[in-house]
């Protein structure tokens, strides 16, 4: 088996590539044999890992593409710990709470893994923030950042991307609530420079648009990214065009980048383009499975999301199959400067109570 | 309604004998109607309650009745008796019921606190046989009552019951139990069980197609009704036989299972499957498990070293847990308390007895053929209900004077 130096210099080797400008075909083709060496890998050094591939993917060894790539659902890093390292190289864990239940996700970190966490978001956010610095609004509370042992999800968000600001403001005080003196002094401070805002998507609408809705505020000079998911504001009935619409009109605020990414794959992370559909870094990818048969899915078909990433050395976390469905529509097109994938997050699998034969019935009742 | 006026009203119903004529009528009426029902087409569960209650069935109680009473005592009724049903099951509260009433007990059953549409089917139809003249005497010895969590009224209801029968989970067992009884009540439980099915390898090997489609759907009837979580639907799938047969027979029959599924149209929510994935691969993480074969979102199928890595909590939904045996007297070291029902297919009687022999009481309360898991019976869980909703009175006669002083 390669070495974990070897093992570390391909996945390191995958960040010196241009992060959209690899044409599908090509990004498959260095990818797959990384994330099959990543199998070998993490099944050769976490018995966990390697007795979860052994059982359901039968001559998984002798696997070749991207589809080939064994996964394993997101919830295994809930139930268990995994790491492919020894417990000493362990240099920071992750954690995050799922939204099914109150059990966390525990992501062991390395340092040569945690770095890639870093370098993997630098050459993402390049591409919408270019190199400088900008003084940075967060719309969050610095309180969120309290323990920083054991960073939550949202916590883990805001360190991570503090590296791409200066001057850093938080909006909300201590109890959540928008510091309108903290924002006016922001703004005086910097007017007329470009600014970076960010906070999760729905903390950006409670907090930002709608807590802030009758403040007159000019931030057409700021790059806002938001991440952690629409399901909050589906329940306001808010999608991303109306979210874009809102703060263009509102705030003047043109450049808005969703970003999708989860705390359990490093180097899993995919930032919204000017078309409104995210992107797979080159380190990184996504497949859409059909629900039922779990093959892939053509350009245009819903299904679930295996997400994918070179990154994680750590532990296994380089294949996992997700609770969101997605959607790709399209690839190497031309009408952005992203090549690879173009897909959509549709939202998270519909939680169903199994009890729940009455839902099967009932829909066979309507169908009748 | 007041849990008083309630009260009130279960004192004063005139109870009927046991198998009355009116109780009999009551129940051939409701069997009928809820056939009739658009309900019972959608529902293969309430349509297999309407089957159950039929009156060849309640004929067939009858005569086992009779057959109870012998030269030293007759059966009586033991008076009010209290169902407490579980959620997860939509019908057994009426079975409960149905037993008991014809019994002759007056009856109060606390119904399960989500309204599901089998319910309320049961219900609606239930309600309005008893709207009839016919049945004017028997309204006040049939109560359904809803609430939320209380306590209070449960309680309130203990201290009027001469039985109180409690269905669900091993926590409103013991929940319910801490609510005091009157001294002379008696009280069945029916918690948490766990049950499995054994195959016969070589005889399922040996089956034509069109048997091998009729167990698929026997194993669907089993398993896919209340999702896998009704307490007698197998989770654990033992396969007697040597590896190989094991093999062909266990692809034959889940293969036949996933058709099944498909010809009703069951489909496992997708959520549903991914906690399945979820349990499959957290089973081999930690060793217990040696294959996961996916056979379809409706049939996980997890392969495991031995009995001793199986642990009795399952998903649901189509989650089977493979083990290998010799001989069914395998299972003896295995079987615990909370084992209910034994599935079987390809086994002779004598195999099954002599299994629960060797058992001797350490769990198993049934043995019944692969599509039977679900059909409810006089013998549940070890009780004998026709006699546990009844009382049993002794009469001797002078002649036969006890022996005892000679």
């Amino acid at each position: 088996m390669a070495s974990y130096e070897t093992v570390s210099e391909l996945s390191d080797s995958f960040l010196e590539r241009s992060t959209y400008g690899i044409r599908q075909d090509h990004k498959e083709a260095a990818l797959a044999p990384a994330l099959h060496d990543l199998t070998r890998h993490h099944a050769g050094n976490c018995p966990d890992y390697g007795r979860m591939v052994g059982a359901a993917y039968p001559g998984w060894e002798s696997g070749s593409g991207l589809g080939a790539v064994p996964f394993i659902p997101i919830s295994m890093f809930k139930q268990r710990s995994l790491g492919s390292v020894p417990e000493s190289a362990i240099f920071k864990t992750l954690t995050s709470s799922g939204t099914t239940g109150s059990e966390v996700s525990r992501i062991l970190l390395d340092r040569p893994t945690a770095q890639r966490q870093t370098r993997a978001l630098a050459s993402v956010m390049r591409h919408i923030l270019g190199v400088e610095r900008r003084p940075m609004l967060i719309i969050d509370s610095s309180s969120i950042l309290r323990d920083r042992k054991q960073f939550s999800a949202r916590g883990a968000g805001i360190v991570g991307l503090m590296n791409f600001g200066r001057n850093h403001t938080y909006l909300l005080d201590s109890a959540f609530r928008p510091d309108a003196d903290r924002l006016e002094e922001f703004a005086t401070k910097h007017r007329g420079e470009a600014i970076f805002i960010f906070g999760f998507t729905f903390m950006v609408w409670r907090h930002l648009i709608k807590d802030l809705a009758a403040t007159p505020l000019d931030l057409s000079n700021a790059v806002l990214v938001h991440s952690g998911g629409w399901k909050k504001l589906e329940e306001e009935r808010v999608d991303n065009g109306e979210f874009r619409r809102v703060l263009a009109e509102g705030f003047g605020i043109r450049h808005v980048y969703n970003f999708y990414g989860m705390v359990e794959q490093v180097g899993g992370v995919f930032i919204e383009g000017d078309d409104g559909l995210l992107h797979p870094p080159a380190f990184g990818d996504v497949i859409v499975r059909h629900p039922r048969t779990w093959k892939e899915q053509p350009v245009g078909e819903e299904g679930v999301l295996q997400v994918v990433s070179v990154l994680p050395t750590s532990y296994p976390g380089h294949s996992v199959l997700t609770e969101d469905l997605g959607v790709v529509e399209a690839i190497d097109s031309s009408a952005t400067a992203h090549l690879g994938k173009a897909f959509r997050v549709v939202g998270r699998v519909p939680q169903a109570d199994l009890r729940g034969c009455s839902d099967t019935y009932a829909s066979m009742l309507s169908a009748a | 309604m007041e849990v008083e006026v309630l009260a009130g009203r279960l004192r004063s119903a005139a109870p009927t004998g046991p198998f009355s004529e009116v109780t009999r009528s009551l129940l051939r009426e409701f069997s009928k109607r809820l056939r009739a029902h658009p309900a019972a087409k959608a529902y293969p569960e309430v349509q297999a309650l309407a089957f159950s209650i039929r009156p060849a069935w309640i004929n067939e109680l009858h005569r086992e009745w009779d057959r109870l009473a012998d030269d030293f005592s007759v059966l009586v009724p033991r008076g009010l008796a209290f169902h407490v049903p579980p959620g997860n099951v939509d019908t057994v509260f009426i079975y409960s019921w149905a037993l008991s009433a014809l019994v002759g007990n007056t009856n109060v059953v606390r119904l399960p606190s989500t309204a599901t549409d089998q319910v309320n089917v049961i219900c609606e139809v239930l309600g309005s046989v008893l709207e009839s003249d016919e049945f004017t005497s028997l309204r006040p010895t049939a109560a359904f009552v809803r609430y939320g969590h209380d306590d209070d009224v449960t309680a309130a209801l203990s201290k009027l019951a001469d039985v109180r029968v409690v269905w669900g989970g091993d926590e409103t067992v013991s929940r319910i139990r801490r609510l005091p009884l009157s001294p002379a009540t008696v009280e069945m439980t029916f918690p948490d069980r766990f049950s499995l099915v054994a195959f016969d390898a070589p005889t399922v090997t040996r089956l034509g197609d069109s048997d091998v489609n009729w167990v698929g759907r026997a194993l669907y009837n089993d398993v896919y009704w209340f999702n896998q979580l009704g307490c007698s639907s197998p989770r654990l799938v033992i396969w007697r036989g040597e590896a190989e047969q094991c093999i062909v027979a266990r692809d034959r029959v889940y293969q036949a299972v996933v058709r099944a599924c498909d010809e009703r149209g069951y489909e496992t929510p997708l959520s549903a499957h991914l906690a399945k994935l979820g349990f499959a691969f957290n089973l081999a993480a930690e060793g217990s498990a040696t294959s996961i074969r996916y056979f379809s979102n409706e049939a996980t199928v997890v392969e495991l070293c031995d009995l001793s890595a199986v642990r009795r909590t399952s998903p649901g939904g189509g989650f089977f847990l493979d083990v290998r045996v010799d001989t069914l007297l395998d299972l003896v070291d295995f079987v615990a308390r909370k084992d209910q029902t034994l599935t079987h297919f390809g086994f002779e009687r004598a195999d099954l007895v002599e299994l629960v022999a060797a058992l001797n009481g350490r769990g198993i309360d049934r043995l019944v053929p692969v599509g039977q898991a679900m059909t409810f019976s006089r013998y549940w869980d070890g009780y004998d209900l026709l006699q546990a909703f009844s009382r049993r009175v002794q009469v001797l006669d002078v002649h036969r004077a006890a022996p005892a002083n000679s």
